[in-house]
């Protein structure tokens, strides 16, 4: 009786505010006064006020409700299983089909230039025992003419390759955006996991910090902040420089 | 110095290794050599063969910008001309090149004209210093 006496005289006061608030329909004294009469009840048996006991309650119940949620959700599972493996499957392949591309396209470009070199030569040859009144015998010109027209089209033949090997851009541009919702997805759920744990928006941002072996070449709104854009810009900061 | 003068390509990527050395060649530059980081360019370098240096920057292995630090710091290879070409295009990156000690410096995507431009400057300055 007297621990019951002790905690009614204790609440008198917030009593005595809420009834006043309630008589004078002032809602924010109400609110306040019901407030601390709210947070002094003590739940049976223990020392810990029952307002803190149920934000507890309610807090494991999110937490247990969280981790179900996410134990169960087999997108994680097959991420870590298969998908992020099968991504950098996927961008090697990138890699494989770029660099093949690249190199039969210089392979062309290198066949081309001798056959070029040769039919202008010959045609310069040609050209200047024709102004020195050298005419070569028709059987010479004919056999010329020909070996040109030949190179001529390996040439053009070469050139419809090359254009050919550019049909990469299409099968890496479909493996790139497959990795693209996929790295959107793993974002998505790692954001929302961090939200669990309490993170903000702001504390999601990379830390920038500066790899010394650089950080590749310039993309835009990612990485463009203090670039130079042009070789002009370069030069002229040498100079500034000295160099 | 001539176009028979000896060049070391460093870059991670085969292609562009290949793209460079084919300008070369179009400038007259026949005696062109590879290494795909600076870990493979250093024991080449200090073979004393070669009497110009194009590296890349961001690579496997030993960077450029390390790379250009040994090379500096190497008695026998520290007056060797280095041009560095490179994505790497920040204001800060750049002066640390130039800090490093590097004679010029190309941003990619470049031109033939850029390439030549920046050699024949390199070794002018050279001739005339």
């Amino acid at each position: 009786m007297d621990a019951l006496a002790h905690q009614s005289r204790s609440i008198e006061p917030a009593l005595a505010r809420l009834a006043h608030a309630y008589g004078a329909r002032d809602d924010a004294a109400f609110d306040a006064a019901l407030a601390e009469l709210l947070s002094r009840r003590v739940e049976p048996g223990t020392s810990v006020p029952a307002a803190t006991l149920e934000r507890l309650r309610r807090i494991t119940l999110d937490l247990q409700g969280a981790l179900e949620r996410f134990s169960v959700d087999s997108r994680w599972a097959d991420h870590a299983r298969q998908e992020i493996p099968d991504a950098r499957a996927r961008l090697e392949e990138v890699l494989r089909l770029t660099e093949a591309a690249a190199h039969r396209t210089l392979d062309l470009i290198e066949r081309s230039g001798p056959l070029l070199a040769r039919a202008a030569a010959s045609a310069g040859a040609v050209r200047a025992r024709l102004r020195a009144d050298d005419c070569p015998p028709a059987a010479e010109l004919d056999a010329l003419l020909e070996h040109s027209v030949r190179d001529m089209d390996d040439v053009r033949g070469n050139l419809a390759e090359a254009l050919l090997a550019q049909e990469y851009q299409d099968l890496t541009g479909q493996i790139i955006r497959r990795v693209i919702d996929l790295v959107r997805e793993w974002e998505q759920g790692l954001g929302a996991l961090w939200r669990l744990g309490g993170g903000t928006p702001d504390r999601l941002r990379p830390n920038a910090g500066e790899d010394p072996r650089g950080s590749g070449p310039t993309v835009p709104g990612v990485n463009d902040a203090g670039r130079l854009h042009a070789q002009r810009d370069v030069d002229d900061l040498l100079s500034d420089l000295g160099v | 110095m001539s176009t028979d003068m000896n060049i070391l390509i460093v870059d991670d990527f085969s292609t562009m290794r290949r793209i460079i050395k084919n300008l070369l060649h179009d400038l007259g530059y026949q005696n062109v050599s590879e290494a795909d980081d600076g870990n493979t360019a250093l024991p080449l370098l200090r073979s004393g063969k070669f009497d110009f240096l194009i590296t890349d920057w961001n690579m496997p292995g030993m960077h450029g910008l390390e790379l250009l630090r040994q090379v500096r710091s190497d008695p026998n290879l520290a007056k060797l001309p280095v041009l560095m070409l490179t994505a790497e295009a920040k204001r800060e990156q750049i002066i640390e090149a130039v800090q490093a000690g590097v004679d010029g410096y190309v941003i990619k995507p470049f031109t033939a004209v850029t390439l030549k431009e920046k050699i024949d400057k390199i070794l002018a300055a050279r001739a005339g210093g």
